[in-house]
């Protein structure tokens, strides 16, 4: 578990829900190891558990059992250290964006760049130009089309640089048009800059970006793992 | 990081507004009542101060409870005796007699001096009228009727009300303030204490008080007929001499009590600072409701932005962030809650006077400052369980709801 040139490297991880006879489990032991600069796809039927999957490699959730490294680090129940990653070393994109609707889109990016102790935001409005979004620096998001919001949502996850860059089904509300140009900036961002990328989707469009398809059903990923 | 508690106040302009107006009263109330009870007694204190008087003479053991004391209690013989013995220390000993009568609907401590003693009590102030029994003949009358030995025989009550107010007697000199609150002018007749007065003489405010009348009729009213005693004197002691030896010197020899003018203050705080306690207890009642309602504020805001909290934590927010965001939202909604509590003090104060003119609502820097410390401390009091529960916010479960 320590190869080099893996920025994230999991093995044998688990994750349920509730307790007793309703206790789902939703993680049934997933591999996984990705490398510094590729862009992976993630497919599978609703329910098998793409989207906890994503939010145990975010660090938003703690696996029950298994092993993960990030960016070199073994990841336990240490929140020092989940804090650290998540702060340093992710970036998520979340389906319906998850953007503060009371700030701005510029304050919006402002403020994930300085919760990340990052005050600097010249790469900022050029990230916000490449993604089409530095005419809606001053709206708020209920004043942005829905294009709009998920761009400036892949935005607000890349503008301090991560590692990793995790992506849940981000094109799930768009349209075919704005679907495109966001899975594109996507891969000019994986092409250009080297950034890594997971993308959860059921889209086979979506996961024809990706250099690498991974497949999962039942809590588990079965094909290209 | 400022401008996301900021604009989430901004966001939510009226649960903010009413938030900040909830803190807003709370400050108002402790900064008016505070300045309400503080404000009376200083203002009384001020004045007695403000006599020409080194050294009060009190019967002994009254201590502080001197303060709410009238009546017929020293002999005005201690004048003289005072004179007499300690004429190289004291330059004059006046005899007060105190009584309380009802003027403006509201109790007023009036002050029988002999009118050749004013200066002492009026600072120079000028009085617009005149001052009452301004050649004495009255008090010389009094004294010739109840004091000389071939009128023995008299008794006080043979003395009618007429008798008085035809030589002067009823005749008060009232301050402008107390005019002012019962609409008095010069020359007018007020029924007060039983009897029909004129009012011949208004003094400036800041005068000992607020009500002066003929001693030898505050004597002769009040004290059962009996012209030789006072209530208190004051002392003017020559220049140079120190007052504290020069108190304790009169109190061995005269057996009474002798305290310095500036004790006065003391002894009013001693005799009311209970009331301090209660007006400090109900302030801090409403301070405290004050924060609670914050506190519910803070609270429903954690819970109604649990989805935020998550973004940030998602981002990698620390538990510190966290509870820093929580603190500056309450310090801010506070500080907005502070600035309306002092400007509705100042609109309360001006409210009491207007309706009660009497009344002295002090607002000190010192009062504000207290009032902004305690409301400061509560407000983050305030934010410490609602930070507390953001930062237990499960991300995972509120990045669910999305």
């Amino acid at each position: 578990m320590n190869g080099d040139g893996y920025i994230l490297e999991a093995r044998g991880l688990h994750k349920s829900f509730g307790r007793g006879e309703g206790r789902v489990h939703v993680l049934r032991g997933v591999d996984l190891a990705v490398r510094r600069g590729e862009f992976v796809a993630v497919m599978g039927p609703s329910g098998c558990g793409k989207s906890t999957l994503l939010h145990v490699l975010g660090l938003i959730t703690p696996a029950d059992a298994g092993e993960l490294v990030i960016a070199g680090r073994t990841v336990g129940g240490d929140e020092t250290l989940r804090t650290q990653l998540r702060r340093r070393s992710i970036g998520i994109v979340f389906q319906r964006f998850n953007l503060l609707g009371v700030l701005s889109a510029a304050d919006n990016v402002a403020v994930s760049l300085r919760v990340r102790g990052i005050k600097g935001d010249g790469q900022v409005q050029g990230l916000m130009e490449r993604l089409n979004v530095s005419h809606v620096a001053r709206r708020k998001p209920a004043q942005m089309s829905v294009g709009e919001q998920q761009r400036l949502a892949v935005v607000r996850a890349l503008a301090h640089q991560p590692d990793l860059l995790l992506a849940d089904e981000p094109t799930g509300n768009l349209d075919s048009e704005n679907s495109r140009t966001l899975l594109e900036h996507l891969r000019l961002a994986n092409r250009r800059q080297g950034q890594t990328i997971i993308l959860i989707t059921h889209s086979t469009d979506a996961a024809g970006y990706a250099d690498r398809v991974l497949n999962m059903k039942d809590g588990r990923i079965v094909q290209g793992g | 990081m400022a401008y996301l508690p900021l604009a989430n106040i901004l966001h939510y302009r009226l649960r903010s507004a009413l938030s900040a107006l909830g803190i807003g009263i709370g400050i108002c109330m402790l900064i008016t009542l505070g300045g309400l009870a503080r404000g009376s007694l200083e203002e009384v204190a001020d004045r007695w101060e403000s006599v020409d008087a080194d050294l009060i003479v009190l019967p002994r053991g009254w201590g502080e409870g001197a303060v709410d004391k009238s009546g017929s209690a020293l002999s005005d013989k201690y004048a003289q005796l005072i004179l007499q013995r300690h004429g190289e220390l004291v330059k004059l000993a006046t005899p007060v007699f105190t009584w309380p009568i009802k003027l403006a609907g509201q109790d007023q401590l009036a002050v029988g001096i002999d009118p050749r003693d004013f200066e002492m009590f009026s600072g120079g102030r000028p009085v617009k009228g005149r001052l009452f029994d301004p050649d004495g003949r009255f008090a010389a009358w009094l004294e010739q009727v109840l004091l000389s030995p071939a009128d023995r025989q008299a008794q006080p009550l043979d003395l009618s009300a007429e008798d008085l107010a035809r030589r002067g007697g009823l005749e008060l000199v009232i301050d402008k303030r107390l005019a002012r609150a019962g609409r008095y002018s010069l020359g007018q007749r007020v029924q007060t204490a039983n009897h029909d007065w004129t009012i011949v003489g208004i003094v400036p405010e800041g005068v000992m008080s607020r009500v002066f009348l003929p001693r030898r009729t505050a004597q002769f009213l009040f004290g059962s007929g009996d012209i030789t005693r006072s209530t208190l004197l004051f002392v003017k002691l020559r220049a140079g001499v120190d007052v504290g030896p020069a108190a304790r010197r009169l109190a061995e020899d005269l057996k009474q009590d002798v305290v310095p003018l500036t004790a006065y203050r003391g002894m009013l705080h001693e005799r009311f600072g209970i009331m301090y306690l209660y007006v400090d207890a109900v302030n801090l009642l409403a301070l405290v409701i004050a924060f609670l309602f914050i506190m519910v504020t803070l609270y429903m805001m954690v819970l109604q932005r649990t989805r935020e909290i998550a973004i940030l934590k998602s981002s990698g927010a620390s538990n510190a962030l966290l509870v820093r965001l929580v603190a500056v939202e309450s310090l801010l909604l506070t500080s907005a809650g502070l600035a309306a509590g002092v400007a509705l003090s100042f609109v309360a104060a001006w409210a009491i006077h207007a309706a009660r003119p009497l009344l002295t609502v002090r607002i000190t820097p010192g009062w504000v400052a207290t009032a902004a410390g305690m409301a400061l401390a509560g407000s983050l009091a305030a934010a410490v369980f609602p930070a507390w529960r953001a930062t237990r916010v499960d991300m995972a479960e509120a990045l669910s709801y999305e």
